[in-house]
């Protein structure tokens, strides 16, 4: 025990650790602000009106925006990306001679709907832009019938208020607040620290794998299994990563997934001390580092479900057991400490198979 | 020994020494081929945002001997552009209720007595609809739907009040305010049934050329074979390069070291990407096996000059993975071009995975930017010389070690 403790006070003395309290929350910090966005309406339209004229269009097509939809106003550079981005559902550009046109009794095409890969709910935008810009063109409509007729339009030209339609439910309660998978962001803040945890495990291992090879490690390794000389380097190097992770999921709003960090460490000690203590995987380390994160985001349902295939397969990843213990499933943490159990079990009995 | 002789058994001993541990190869492989092929449907499913709108069914109420349920559902049930997302059923009272709770109908909008000669009156008549209480959503969008609508039946209604008021008020004959409403009428229903006529969709992509499942595909594999040309960094340590230095004192110089290992390590990127590209673009053709091997000769070439120029396999390696990343960035990898800062999008020509998006297009017969089509050879042209100029010298210091 006493050996366990000196090489975890030896490794523990480099102090090159301390970053990580700082730089794991700096990395994170921007996407979580990225991705705290104020409560806004399910379905988002951004609209640009020309230079002169519109604003009678706009009025009234602002008075539609409530809890379901909402009209944004904005340049045309800025709707185009947003659209094409997917961030908003459509757009409505207007024709900079949107006013003139309508004077003129010319409406065809006078507002061009942009569509972008999110464009779902576009007939029902196109339906409220047809309302309002028939609620400013309409006077227009009757003040020529009545020039053809020779008889002037009345001077009080009417302003239609918005037809009232009250909502009553079947049951007589209030509606259901809407629920539009609030937890989206504090779900992919947890799988990003997953998947630098995931990195660091193979860095953790590749240090630990190198250090067993140098003079201090091997006259150890010669009286005590290496196993046992790698486990004290490795829990020194893990031990500061998964605090500084929790601290980054509690300082970024996600603590309620922290404790499901601990199986998912131990699985990972496991697998860096599976490694470490075969010197053959070592050179593949490096290769296989840029490719962790990448598939721990996309086959595990960090940011979308599992989208691939073979579904089932992939909720067994150990990223995917970590995400579902945080979604509640009770069956993933067992799962994970038992496979980091036995993959320990395993490394310890083949170095010991090892030892004359 | 033949210089032909020493180049191919260079190229095996450098293959060899890429091939280390054995799994690896394959290992990359399998991950390069799912990986690329898990980008594009991930990408596609994200930037739609998982919405999809099928459309509403309305049931309609009035009291008992008003036609106007009949007669919304028999004419707007004509108009084709209405029929794509709302579909609208006339019930009684009783109906309504059932029909609502079993599902048949999203909401059930009741129209108050005599609705249509308030509305032409110029009053602001009431209607209720009815939703389900566990289906916010529903309820809202046809709520929306309901809105837009009524606003336009009323603003219609209104109009034609007005005139009836403006030909009344000018005195004209019975016969002519008779012929003003009918044709307002007709020019209203005329603007209703053709409003569609407004306007005009324009589809914007998130990325450039290529369709979006492939951008994403083609991008990935760029990425992930630009980072497993970290694996060809063992062909340029400074150990390596000491024991090679010593056949120059049996008379044989760098250049077949060189080329051997730029054709081992283009010979495994090949084996990375050409399957990846393959499975994305969904097609083979000659063009595509050129494409892979002039991109692993780019990569070789570029994993060759920076573990030649840098001190060290470390900080070749996290230069190589910087790159990358920055390829994969600026190339709309991780976000679409759309939403990248128009600075950066000035910058993705400047990305090899630019240069891979651009000429996979042109093999698939998209248009491609021109310059993006000359740099990929002409930079890998260019990294080979400079690589073979850093090679020759590290050999000759390596000879000296030795």
């Amino acid at each position: 025990m006493s050996l366990f403790f000196r090489i975890f006070a030896l490794t523990l003395r480099k102090r090159w650790y301390l970053l990580l309290f700082l730089l794991l929350p700096m990395l994170l910090l921007p996407v979580s602000q990225k991705l705290a966005r104020p409560e806004t309406a399910p379905v988002q339209v951004g609209v640009c009106l020309p230079k002169e004229g519109g604003d009678a269009f706009w009025q009234a097509l602002s008075q539609h925006s409530g809890q379901v939809v909402e009209f944004i106003r904005t340049d045309e550079a800025d709707l185009r990306r947003q659209v094409a981005g997917g961030r908003w559902d459509c757009g409505l550009l207007l024709a900079e001679d949107f006013a003139l046109r309508l004077q003129e009794g010319d409406t065809d095409r006078c507002i061009r709907l942009l569509l972008g890969p999110a464009s779902a709910a576009y007939p029902l935008v196109r339906e409220t832009a047809a309302a309002c810009l028939l609620r400013v063109y309409a006077p227009n409509i009757a003040a020529s019938v009545l020039a053809e007729l020779g008889a002037r339009s009345p001077d009080d030209w009417f302003t239609p208020e918005p037809v009232d339609i009250q909502t009553q439910t079947l049951s007589g309660a209030p509606l259901q607040p809407l629920s539009l998978a609030g937890d989206t962001a504090r779900r992919l803040i947890a799988g990003l620290v997953a998947a630098l945890l995931t990195v660091f495990s193979l860095c953790a291992a590749l240090d630990a794998g190198h250090w067993l090879q140098n003079g201090a490690a091997q006259r150890i390794s010669a009286l005590r299994s290496a196993a046992a000389v790698a486990l004290p380097r490795l829990t020194a190097l893990y031990l500061p990563a998964v605090t500084a992770c929790i601290l980054s999921l509690w300082v970024l709003g996600a603590a309620q997934f922290g404790l499901w960090l601990l199986p998912y460490s131990v699985f990972l000690l496991a697998v860096s001390l599976f490694a470490a203590l075969r010197p053959r995987l070592l050179p593949a380390i490096p290769a296989l580092l840029p490719f962790v994160p990448v598939c721990c985001v996309l086959l595990s349902p960090v940011l979308t479900e599992a989208i691939l295939p073979l579904p089932e397969l992939l909720r067994f990843l150990p990223m995917s057991l970590y995400l579902a213990a945080c979604d509640g499933s009770p069956a993933a943490a067992p799962v994970l400490l038992s496979a980091g159990a036995l993959l320990m079990a395993l490394a310890t009995l083949r170095d010991c198979a090892k030892r004359p | 020994m033949s210089r032909l002789r020493l180049f191919s058994r260079a190229t095996r001993e450098a293959m060899n020494a890429c091939c280390r541990p054995r799994l690896l190869p394959g290992l990359l492989l399998v991950l390069c081929l799912v990986l690329s092929l898990a980008a594009a449907p991930t990408a596609e499913k994200l930037l739609t945002g998982g919405v999809s709108f099928s459309g509403i069914t309305l049931g309609v109420t009035a009291p008992e001997g008003d036609e106007t349920p009949a007669l919304l559902a028999e004419y707007l049930g004509k108009m084709q552009d209405l029929r794509r997302y709302c579909a609208i059923v006339p019930l009684d009272d009783a109906q309504a209720e059932q029909s609502l709770e079993d599902g048949q109908v999203t909401a059930v909008l009741s129209l108050p007595e005599n609705f249509i000669s308030a509305v032409r009156r110029g009053d602001n008549p009431t209607v209720s609809l009815l939703v389900r209480r566990d289906r916010p959503l529903d309820a809202l969008l046809t709520l929306w739907v309901g809105q837009s609508a009524a606003d336009l039946l009323q603003t219609v209604q209104r109009g034609v009040y007005q005139v009836q008021t403006g030909a009344e008020a000018a005195g004209l004959s019975s016969a002519a305010q008779d012929a003003a409403l009918q044709t307002i009428n007709l020019r209203y229903i005329q603007w209703v049934a053709g409003r569609s006529h407004a306007f005009r969709e324009v589809r914007l992509s998130p990325v450039d050329t290529l369709p979006l499942a492939q951008h994403y595909g083609i991008t990935l594999t760029a990425y992930l074979t630009l980072c497993a040309a970290l694996i060809a960094g063992r062909l340029y340590d400074r150990k390596r390069l000491t024991q090679l230095a010593r056949c120059r004192s049996v008379g044989q110089g760098s250049g077949c070291f060189f080329w051997g290992a730029i054709s081992a390590s283009t010979v495994f990127l090949t084996f990375l990407t050409l399957p990846a590209l393959w499975a994305v673009c969904s097609s083979i053709s000659p063009g595509l096996v050129g494409l892979a091997v002039l991109w692993a000769l780019f990569c070789a070439a570029l994993a060759a000059a920076l573990f030649l120029l840098l001190p060290g396999q470390s900080a070749g390696g996290a230069i190589l993975f910087l790159l990358a990343l920055a390829a994969l960035v600026a190339a709309g990898g991780i976000l679409p071009p759309a939403l990248l800062p128009p600075w950066l999008q000035e910058l993705s020509f400047l990305s090899p995975a630019s240069w891979l998006q651009s000429c996979s297009a042109r093999l698939l017969g998209l248009p491609a930017e021109a310059v993006n089509l000359r740099l990929l050879p002409a930079v890998t042209a260019i990294l080979l010389a400079l690589a073979a100029g850093l090679y020759a010298a590290r050999f000759g210091r390596g000879e000296a070690e030795a």
